[in-house]
């Protein structure tokens, strides 16, 4: 994300800064060759915002779309198979957005918006 | 503008994270009322703290709310909760407390409370005594009437995964025989998984012959079997096994190794259409109500109606479930708004104590409706569903058709939309939980059936075709039709699909060959030819028996 938004950035900021009151407005983003940190910081935010419930998630989670949905996952068993069968509500949602210069992940279904420190990303 | 289900499912979310996260010993009152679950006191440790009024001695038929006895444990956690970030509130209690719990949280929640035989809960392990706390009656199959009564290690219950994905090849195998001859097949591969690309290259109906060398049609000793399971479920990426495999229509075997890796599982797949003299099929195979299939039913759904499809077939067989509201969003998708509109999905309905508010959430028990608008699972919130407005579907179906899959048949049989079924009797689960937590285990007992909008639900026994051969369930319109490992899925000539495209040709079935009830299936046999499933390692069910 900063490497690729940092021929655009200067005329983001001077494109805000011509209209008083502006706001960046996020938009949903994609990761970008994210490293082995980055995918850490990723899974700790998630696992923040679910107060420290263990979570898997892809290699490629958030390459490829900017929402990312978390489910339980079936136990073992012959008959515990069909504890994941008759689900009411809905699953746990992350969007990974931006504002144009900074990477977020936010808690659709909480309230948590964290910043990515270590992530680069791209408008989806 | 919000659409008035979105808001309602809001609520309802809300309300129901609680029971999704494994609430952590609640309970209701007999009366209805919520209960404190620490509003109890504690047990003294290793004494009969009893399950009458008194709470002193057990008295039959007497029950003290269950939050009395909640999170009194023989072994309490210490340190946060995640499901509340909040310390866990164990204390010190007894087997008979925890037992004492789950008799009084039993009473107030199985829906078949009234035919638990009431036990001293002072005489039994816990575990023990949670087995008996069900019903031991029998379907008119003569199966179990209540097939789903289990617990899950709650530090398991709470791990969640992304939607969709999982450690292994991508491959979905099928026992079709799982004591010698023993017979395992490629029921279906994942696109892009290490099954489904080099050097693997596996399609269905690929027969494993050898798992590293072991042979896996007549070994018989515990140590290859053991071996075997485990190649057929990987428990890591990066494990690697060599297969030998026949590949459908091969003469001669072939042998490679193939490498588990993080799968991400494909939800909807060969969307096609199939063009006949009399009209325009479309065909979609849906295996799973994951949070990916909103999105991609949406496609598809969309795709179809552009193609002007006449009929619809949607392959069900290895579906055995997941989220609920994407049933409805999939039913409604195929009725479209007449049929539908102010008509129920399915209503809950609990126990005879609970008529009107939902016992675990305090929630109203309102229906859910047919949805007509993406909830956000995967798909932009909001939008309107595209519809095929057809008056009738062919469903394909299995064993393994089952859960919300059996939702989607009994829905638009509730609203008059004709399904007909092709395949063999699914598995029989009108049924439901909210799991519940206690001292680590989290409890699964039946606590709620869901009735369609015609107030039927009674399917324990599945759903099957009219002539299918042996004990049928709740029968619909359609034929018994034994899986073919022998074609592709969507392929025209594939068993199932070619009885659908006949039957709607001539109203006539081939020879039934699909499987009855799966209560009456005790062991499997080449004959039935349905198979059962493997399933991924979490999922894993030991198959192979000497």
């Amino acid at each position: 994300m900063r490497r690729r938004f940092a021929l655009l950035a200067p005329l983001i900021v001077a494109a805000a800064a011509c209209r008083p009151g502006a706001v960046r407005e996020d938009v949903p983003a994609l990761l970008v060759a994210p490293t082995p940190a980055a995918r850490d910081e990723v899974a700790a935010a998630i696992a923040s915002a679910l107060r420290g419930t263990p979570i898997s998630i892809a290699p490629d989670a958030l390459t490829k779309a900017s929402l990312l949905t978390l489910e339980r996952r079936e136990p073992a068993g012959p008959e515990r198979r069909t504890a994941t069968g008759r689900v009411l509500g809905m699953p746990e949602r992350f969007r990974l957005v931006t504002d144009g210069s900074r990477c977020y992940l936010v808690h659709e279904s909480g309230t948590a918006r964290v910043e990515l420190l270590r992530a680069e990303c791209v408008p989806e | 503008m919000e659409p008035p289900f979105h808001k309602a499912l809001r609520i309802a979310a809300l309300a129901a994270a609680c029971a999704i996260s494994a609430c952590s010993g609640g309970g209701v009152a007999s009366n209805g009322q919520q209960v404190n679950v620490n509003g109890g006191t504690p047990a003294a440790g290793g004494g009969n703290s009893g399950g009458s009024n008194t709470g002193n001695a057990w008295t039959p038929g007497l029950f003290q709310p269950a939050g009395t006895f909640a999170a009194q444990c023989v072994n309490p956690r210490s340190g946060i909760d995640p499901a509340t970030s909040l310390p866990f509130p164990d204390v010190q209690g007894s087997v008979t407390s925890e037992n004492d719990w789950l008799r009084s949280w039993s009473h107030e929640l199985y829906l078949w409370y009234d035919e638990i035989v009431d036990r001293d809960p002072a005489t039994l392990p816990t575990p023990a005594y949670f087995d008996q706390l069900k019903t031991f009656a029998t379907t008119p199959s003569g199966a179990p009437k209540d097939r789903f009564h289990f617990t899950v290690a709650t530090s398991e219950w709470q791990q969640l995964s992304q939607s969709g994905i999982s450690a292994g090849y991508g491959v979905q195998w099928a026992v079709l025989s799982s004591a010698p001859p023993r017979e395992v097949v490629v029921a279906y591969t994942e696109p892009g998984s290490p099954a489904s690309t080099p050097p693997a290259d596996l399609a269905r109906g690929a027969r494993v012959l050898e798992i590293d060398g072991i042979d896996v049609v007549d070994s018989s000793d515990s140590t290859s079997l053991a071996l075997l399971n485990a190649g057929l479920s990987p428990a890591q990426p990066g494990e690697s096994h060599l297969f030998t495999v026949l590949d459908l229509g091969a003469a001669a075997p072939r042998t490679f190794t193939m490498t588990a890796a993080v799968v991400t599982s494909d939800p909807v797949q060969n969307v096609s259409t199939l063009d006949t003299p009399t009209g325009r099929i479309g065909y979609l195979l849906f295996n799973d109500h994951i949070a990916t299939a909103e999105g991609e039913l949406i496609d598809a759904i969309a795709t179809l109606e552009a193609a002007g499809i006449d009929d619809l077939v949607v392959d069900l067989r290895y579906n055995g479930g997941g989220f609920l509201f994407i049933a409805s969003e999939l039913a409604y998708m195929i009725a479209g708004p007449v049929p539908t509109a102010g008509r129920t999905f399915e209503r809950v309905r609990f126990n005879d104590k609970h008529p009107v508010t939902n016992p675990v959430t305090g929630t109203p028990l309102t229906p859910v409706p047919f949805i007509d608008s993406s909830l956000g699972f995967s798909a932009p919130p909001g939008q309107s569903l595209p519809t095929l407005d057809l008056p009738r579907v062919f469903l394909l179906t299995g064993p393994g058709t089952c859960s919300a899959s059996e939702s989607i048949i009994n829905s638009l049989e509730g609203v008059d939309v004709e399904v007909i079924q092709i395949g063999s009797t699914t598995c029989g689960k009108p049924y439901g939980f909210y799991p519940a937590d206690n001292c680590g285990t989290t409890y699964f007992s039946i606590q709620f059936q869901g009735v369609n909008d015609k107030g039927f639900g009674d399917y324990p026994d599945g759903f099957s075709p009219a002539n299918t051969p042996g004990f049928a369930g709740a029968v619909l319109t359609g034929c018994s039709v034994a899986d073919d490992y022998d074609h592709a899925l969507g392929d025209p000539a594939e068993a199932r699909l070619a009885a659908a495209l006949g039957y709607r040709d001539n109203g006539a079935c081939p020879a039934p060959s699909g499987a009855a009830s799966p209560g009456l299936t005790k062991t499997i046999t080449r004959a039935e030819r349905d198979g059962r499933l493997v399933r991924p390692p979490w999922r894993e069910i030991r198959t192979l028996v000497p």
